[in-house]
């Protein structure tokens, strides 16, 4: 017995992506929680449960809890693990309403990641612990520079070159450039930009890093009967897990056996496939964590939509456009919509269920899928427009 | 570090090397730990060149290297290669130490330098 569909995504809620929102992330919060209960029909009463995540976050559930006058919450955790804990955040609530442990569970995100701490420059002194120590002192400080280390041996052990890095980078933009909620509206870009852009940190360019970005988004889970009573289609909960790896560190685990592949994606994929009782090919649209490009291409290969070392050929192949039987992040994803560590992904499958979304793909959506952060511990959930 | 050696923690009842350091080892779950130092080869697993630079105690460009030495463990540090050699996959290397005010910090060198 599992949770399969037991519970279902019943509100979403977002305020605009951009690079200085010109308010609290607090203040952002309510705004999206606020918004997500609006859309399932619901009041800020009614929920008793938030869970969050935890990294990176300067927002106290205590100060959520004051702000949003609630008393009566029974389940409250947070989820670790940075970007990774997207899903994870609706994997609790949806074990805990499953359990019976709460009724209305708000999951939430919100950053001021360009105005206020940008997480792609480094922060150095007052110390570091544990195994960063190994990594900061030799100017080794900031994801990108840790994310290039798997990009590289990618490019090895398969023998493909940056250009298809850059391939997926055009697609991601190409479908940010017709949705007006995404920073890079209207900002296509080509191979010729994607080449001539300027290093990062080898073999990563411009194009292949997300977008410092102010935003927040919001989701409610209830009971897929509750559900069915409220304002908004319900976007059933298939499948959600959460995953982890070997010998991990933060976005380092330089020690496992091999880094031109996802363990923990691996690991969580065939959970929320065993889950949702669904194999790859019954994903009809999918929304993967892309701060980088290089782990999206093995993020495909790890959910089993490309073998090992050929993500490229899929990339190239058209399927992943918005007329191709498998979109990919027709928002325009964390390289294009904006960086909401993960969050957004899960708000567009909603939006592909209900057949709601700026970039409708042409195909009918019956199941999507969202992943969250790669390279550390990580999480997922398969969205159902029935539940079956 | 400061005595200019390359130390690994090796688990004294099952011989397993771990890196980075902890209380206990993770293979057999013994506390015993006895000091092992290395040989200092190892050859590049990974690398990046750093151009983008985010902090002003890290001018660009500068090459870091994820080194697997000849005991096992993967070892981050810079390559210093005064002779502007680039960096690549499987390239042999071995660990020197230098003085970052007071701190002695690992490099990688190429074996001819």
């Amino acid at each position: 017995m599992t949770f399969r569909n037991k519970t279902a995504i019943a509100g979403i809620g977002e305020t605009e992506f951009s690079k200085n929102s010109g308010r609290s992330t607090l203040h952002m919060a309510c705004e999206a929680i606020l918004a997500a209960l609006a859309d399932a029909g619901l009041q800020p009463n009614d929920i008793d449960g938030i869970i969050k995540m935890s990294a990176n976050d300067d927002i106290q559930e205590i100060d959520l809890l004051r702000s949003l006058g609630l008393s009566n919450l029974r389940v409250f955790h947070d989820v670790p693990h940075g970007g990774g804990a997207a899903c994870g955040t609706v994997t609790g609530a949806a074990r805990a309403i499953a359990a019976g442990a709460a009724d209305v569970i708000v999951c939430f995100r919100s950053l001021n990641e360009r105005s206020e701490r940008r997480f792609g420059y480094s922060k150095v002194g007052g110390g570091v612990g544990g195994y960063m120590a190994y990594n900061i002192p030799m100017g080794f400080v900031t994801p990108a520079q840790w994310v290039a280390m798997f990009g590289q041996r990618y490019l090895h052990d398969f023998g493909w070159t940056t250009e298809e890095f850059g391939h997926l980078a055009i697609l991601i933009r190409k479908h940010a450039s017709t949705n007006p909620h995404a920073m890079m509206y209207n900002r296509e870009i080509d191979m010729e930009d994607y080449l001539n852009a300027r290093w990062i940190t080898e073999p990563l360019r411009l194009f292949d890093c997300t977008l410092d970005t102010d935003g927040a988004c919001a989701v409610v889970v209830v009971s897929a009967e509750k559900a069915k009573q409220l304002k908004s289609q319900p976007a059933y909960i298939a499948g959600a897990a959460q995953g982890t790896g070997s010998r991990t560190q933060m976005m380092t685990s330089y020690q496992r056996p091999s880094i031109s592949t996802l363990e923990e994606a691996t690991a969580t994929a065939n959970e929320v496939y065993r889950i949702a009782e669904l194999d790859p090919s019954r994903i009809d649209q999918a929304n993967l964590y892309d701060h980088f490009t290089p782990m999206v291409l093995m993020t495909l290969e790890s959910y089993g939509f490309a073998p090992r070392g050929k993500a490229p050929d899929l990339v190239r192949s058209g399927r992943l456009g918005l007329d191709g039987d498998l979109p990919l992040n027709p928002h325009g994803g964390h390289l294009g919509d904006g960086y909401l560590h993960g969050f957004s992904h899960i708000l567009e499958g909603v939006r592909q269920i209900r057949g709601t979304a700026n970039n409708q793909v042409k195909r009918s959506v019956k199941t999507t899928l969202a992943t969250s952060g790669t390279g550390v511990p990580t999480s997922a959930i398969i969205l159902s427009s029935e539940a079956y | 570090m400061n005595e200019g050696r390359l130390t690994f923690q090796k688990c004294a009842s099952c011989g397993t090397i771990r890196y980075p350091v902890g209380p206990l080892c993770p293979n057999c779950h013994k506390f015993e730990t006895e000091w092992v130092t290395s040989s200092g080869r190892g050859t590049v697993f990974s690398f990046t060149v750093v151009r983008h630079q985010t902090h002003p105690a890290f001018p660009v460009p500068y090459t870091i290297l994820v080194v697997e030495m000849d005991e096992g463990p993967r070892v981050v540090a810079r390559l210093e290669a005064p002779d502007g050699t680039p960096a690549r996959i499987g390239m042999a290397v071995r660990v020197d130490f230098e003085d970052a005010g007071g701190q002695m910090l690992p490099v990688f060198r190429t074996l001819s330098a």
